[in-house]
């Protein structure tokens, strides 16, 4: 291999990087440094001693523990599920496996909110769970209001990530390595441990890195499961409930900062790992194998999958399906709730679905085309930065999941609040601020790809004669182009269940679905409960129905995953 | 090259973003626009009344929660987002008061709001007072006989039976936090202080918002709680929305003998340095005219604040016979309950 021929490729992150950082800085960097600045010196003077006190409370510590003790327990818990099902989804065919895989990754676009009410009626009193244990003669756990609910609640959330992140490269896995393992006397075990988990181990980080995030800076889901145990506070309810009274406090900005390091920390020790276990892979799309075809103990890790799956993630979204069919009915049946969505109440604040499900989509599609860019900018960046600078980088560009969205959404109207770039009451800050939750999302998927790349095959490519940029683009974009559709399922789900910046930054006619079923219920009522579920079904129909077409096109132009 | 097609990219993102910003062609109706809260709602056809009226166009911002709405405000002083601010309260007024976040307006009707509601802003000119309400106790009529007391709540029956909204992050949870140091009192053998402590004891629940606790812990919605913290006019609300089911409310109010509520007081101001002052100040007038006073029950659930407004017939399952609490609060007053209320429940 020619020496400096590697080096041209591996120290070009900073083309890439560029862009990126063009993007990121006046929407993330600027904005919400200037709120936390502004935060903790509000009378130009930086308060130390507010840091101080902060440092020298116990109180924080705990709560900084807490945070980090139930995202790594949620992040093994989302890989003890995920992880199984990812070697499903990946090399075995089964009835009705992509309508399973789209509303996996459902969840994702639905407001805390609504999965709250979901867990309630499975986990509450009377509910399903409760009934069913019942009816095989044992006693169901509290589960509801304690730190339980909250874990089964981030599974539910971000098992499609580990299926999705670490299913595709699983698909793709070269079986002409594993067939010369096997020449070579190696066990199905062996094989394992030697061959495919080490190719596997860069997604796995990746995916464990985003669930650990999300479930890092949780915010919803503790303070609607927790019920309303202070205990369970993560350092993210902590700032929300210093912010919502007063948005100068210093004590919020030093809580606030202190998360953003605790996060940049782990994500240091985090991109130093995934260097050291990256490597270049063979990659060929591999066929999936009919269920029949599999002996009788992976049958049975099948069945067992199946059925975890739909525990966790169908079951709940079940219940809220029978929620929008049940309210105010006493368990009878009834459309009333979708029919009434269509009934213009003649207020103001009337949102019709069709206009809602525009908005949605519009912010969706428009956020994921830039999200796409940016991640994909990002991704390459790392990829291609040696030492401490790649290491950086993947600090820096994972930020949007470290900076509480209510603390970016306050930045943004104090950044952006002169002509000539005055975007308050706009459309366009709503695209960007779901664009710049969404590219992490694409940036982790991309670099999996990116970093398996084998650089011998660009090599070849430019010795042949061809440019960089065609090296480029027949080369290396093909095979980053599954981890392109993966981000952009992510980010995508990500944009239409979004309404905490979308909330911050909205005018009454961009109402999206997520912000339409908030209002709802903001009313007491059986009208407006009804209304609130019979949206959220709707809103679960229509991203069930985006995921389940990205299958199919992706089927068709960039093989399995 | 790559770089250069990136670039090019953002480049075409940043044009549209400055594209958006640019001023509106002459001719157009004049665009007012209204920052308010999410709970705010109104007659379409009125405002469209109000927009051919003034050959304008009213633009809707919504800012989540009255904190929210009012930190945004403070946020950007003098080069407001808004002509008009809605949904100011008498608890979060004390912390723009004196900011010069709101210009002085005398509205047209003035003198028709009682004097007393005027007073809890202390009669200032920033904001024009526009509806009024009260957070009560709600019962769920399901679960037998309701608690007669605030203090019975401390007691072994209504253990585990009680939710209330975080009152640092909700408004009914504050204006709840206010009543009982209303009827507590700071000082003296047993204070609101002693009260929550009780409460804590008897397992009341905490929810950040309104929503969590009506929709999902009240025992009316599938949750294990038959008293909650709502407003006096939710019960007939449930009515309202009960999709024509229900005659009667399925839930009623709490409100023990004696007990005097919070009054919240919810107002508008103008803008300080909004483009369209006089316009804004024309839908402040607007919004005390008795067509808009008159649909204030049944699209925001809260009392008009205009003396003598006709009011439609199930509004009678929201009369209550109540006396308004006393209470003057400045900001400095509302931070130290919310915080000695958050280090007694919260750690």
């Amino acid at each position: 291999m020619n020496a400096t021929q590697r080096v041209s490729t591996e120290g070009s992150g900073w083309r890439w990087a560029l862009p990126a950082l063009l993007f990121v800085a006046p929407l993330l960097l600027w904005p919400a440094g200037t709120i936390l600045v502004q935060g903790l010196a509000p009378d130009g003077r930086l308060s130390v001693d507010v840091a101080r006190a902060v440092a020298g409370d116990a109180y924080y510590w705990e709560r900084l523990a807490f945070s980090l003790g139930q995202a790594a327990a949620s992040t093994t818990l989302a890989l003890v599920v995920g992880l199984p099902a990812a070697w499903v989804f990946a090399l075995v065919r089964f009835p009705g496996r992509s309508l399973l895989r789209a509303l996996v990754t459902v969840p994702f676009v639905l407001p805390t909110i609504v999965v709250a009410l979901a867990f309630e009626r499975l986990l509450g009193p009377g509910g399903w769970a409760g009934r069913a244990a019942e009816a095989m003669g044992l006693a169901m756990p509290g589960v509801s209001g304690t730190i339980w609910a909250i874990l089964l609640a981030h599974v539910f959330y971000n098992v499609s990530v580990v299926i999705r992140i670490v299913g595709g490269v699983w698909a793709n896995l070269d079986p002409a390595t594993l067939e010369a393992a096997q020449m070579l006397g190696a066990g199905r075990i062996r094989r394992f441990t030697a061959v495919t988990l080490p190719a596997l181990l860069p997604a796995v980080l990746s995916a464990s890195a985003l669930v650990f995030m999300f479930c890092f800076t949780a915010f919803g889901t503790v303070l609607l499961l927790g019920g309303g145990d202070p205990h369970l506070d993560t350092l993210e309810v902590v700032v929300y409930r210093l912010t919502t009274r007063l948005v100068d406090l210093p004590e919020a900005s030093v809580v606030a900062i202190a998360q953003v390091l605790t996060t940049v920390l782990v994500l240091l020790v985090y991109a130093q790992l995934q260097r050291r276990v990256a490597r270049p892979l063979g990659q060929r799309a591999r066929h999936a194998r009919r269920l029949r075809d599999l002996g009788w103990g992976q049958r049975l890790l099948v069945l067992l999958v199946l059925a975890l799956l739909t525990a966790f993630v169908v079951v709940p979204l079940g219940a809220l399906v029978h929620g929008a069919l049940t309210v105010g009915n006493e368990g009878r049946l009834t459309t009333e709730h979708f029919a009434r969505l269509f009934e213009d109440s003649g207020n103001t604040s009337y949102v019709a679905p069709a206009s809602a499900l525009r908005w949605s989509l519009t912010f969706a599609l428009g956020s994921t085309a830039i999200a796409l860019l940016v991640g994909l900018a990002a991704g390459m960046a790392v990829a291609r930065s040696r030492g401490v600078l790649g290491v950086l980088y993947d600090g820096a560009f994972m930020l949007p999941l470290a900076i509480p969205a209510v603390t970016l959404g306050f930045g943004y109207l104090v950044t952006f609040n002169r002509a000539p770039v005055d975007l308050r009451g706009s459309a366009v800050l709503v695209l960007l601020a779901h664009a710049l939750i969404g590219y992490p999302f694409v940036m982790r998927a991309v670099l999996g790809p990116v970093r398996a790349l084998d650089p011998e095959l660009v090599e070849a490519a430019r010795m042949l004669g061809a440019s960089r940029r065609r090296a480029w683009l027949r080369v290396t974009l093909p095979l980053v182009a599954r981890g392109l559709f993966v981000g952009a399922a992510f980010a995508f789900g990500i944009s239409l269940g979004e309404f905490g910046a979308t909330l911050l930054l909205q005018r009454q006619e961009f109402a999206t679905v997520p912000v339409a079923i908030y209002e709802a219920l903001g009313r007491p009522g059986d009208a407006n409960l009804g209304a609130a579920l019979a949206m959220a079904t709707v809103l679960m129909g229509v991203s069930a129905a985006a995921f389940f077409v990205i299958e199919r096109v992706r089927y068709r132009e960039v093989g399995e995953f | 090259m790559r770089l250069r097609t990136l670039t090019m990219l953002l480049a075409l993102v940043a044009s549209v973003l400055v594209g958006c910003a640019a001023p509106s062609r002459e001719g157009e109706p004049t665009e007012l626009r209204v920052l308010v809260h999410s709970s705010f709602d109104a007659k379409q056809d009125l405002i469209r009344a109000f927009e051919d009226e003034h050959h304008a166009k009213v633009t809707l911002l919504k800012a989540g929660d009255a904190n929210k709405l009012v930190s945004r405000a403070l946020l950007n002083i003098g080069n407001p987002e808004a002509d008009v601010l809605y949904g100011v309260d008498n608890l979060t007024f004390p912390r723009v008061a004196g900011k010069g976040v709101f210009e002085d307006f005398t509205a047209t009707r003035r003198a028709q709001i009682p004097a007393d509601v005027r007073a809890q802003f202390g009669d200032s000119r920033a904001v024009t007072p526009i509806d009024y309400g009260y957070v009560a106790l709600n019962f769920d009529n399901k679960a037998g006989t309701p608690p007669a007391t605030f203090e019975e709540l401390t007691q072994a029956p209504w253990r585990n039976k009680l939710v209330v909204e975080d009152p640092a992050t909700s408004s009914p949870g504050l204006q709840f936090l206010a009543t009982t140091v209303s009827y507590f009192g700071e000082t003296g053998a047993y204070t609101w202080r002693d009260y929550w402590r009780d409460l804590k004891q008897n397992g009341v629940l905490v929810t950040d918002g309104w929503s969590a606790a009506y929709n999902k812990e009240f025992s009316r919605n599938k949750g294990t709680r038959p008293v909650v913290v709502s407003y006096t006019t939710s019960p007939a609300a449930e009515v309202f929305y009960g999709e024509g089911k229900l005659t009667e409310p399925p839930t009623s109010n709490v409100i023990p003998k004696g007990a005097k509520l919070f009054r919240q007081v919810e107002a508008a101001g103008v803008l300080a340095g909004a483009k369209h002052p006089e316009l804004g100040r024309q839908f402040i007038d607007f919004m005390l005219r008795d067509a808009f006073q008159q649909q204030i029950p049944e699209t925001m659930f809260v009392y008009p604040v205009v003396s003598g407004i006709a009011l439609p017939e199930w509004w009678k399952w929201a009369s209550v016979d109540v006396q308004a609490s006393p209470l003057q609060v400045d900001a400095a007053t509302v931070d130290r309950w919310v915080r000695e209320w958050t280090e007694l429940m919260r750690r």
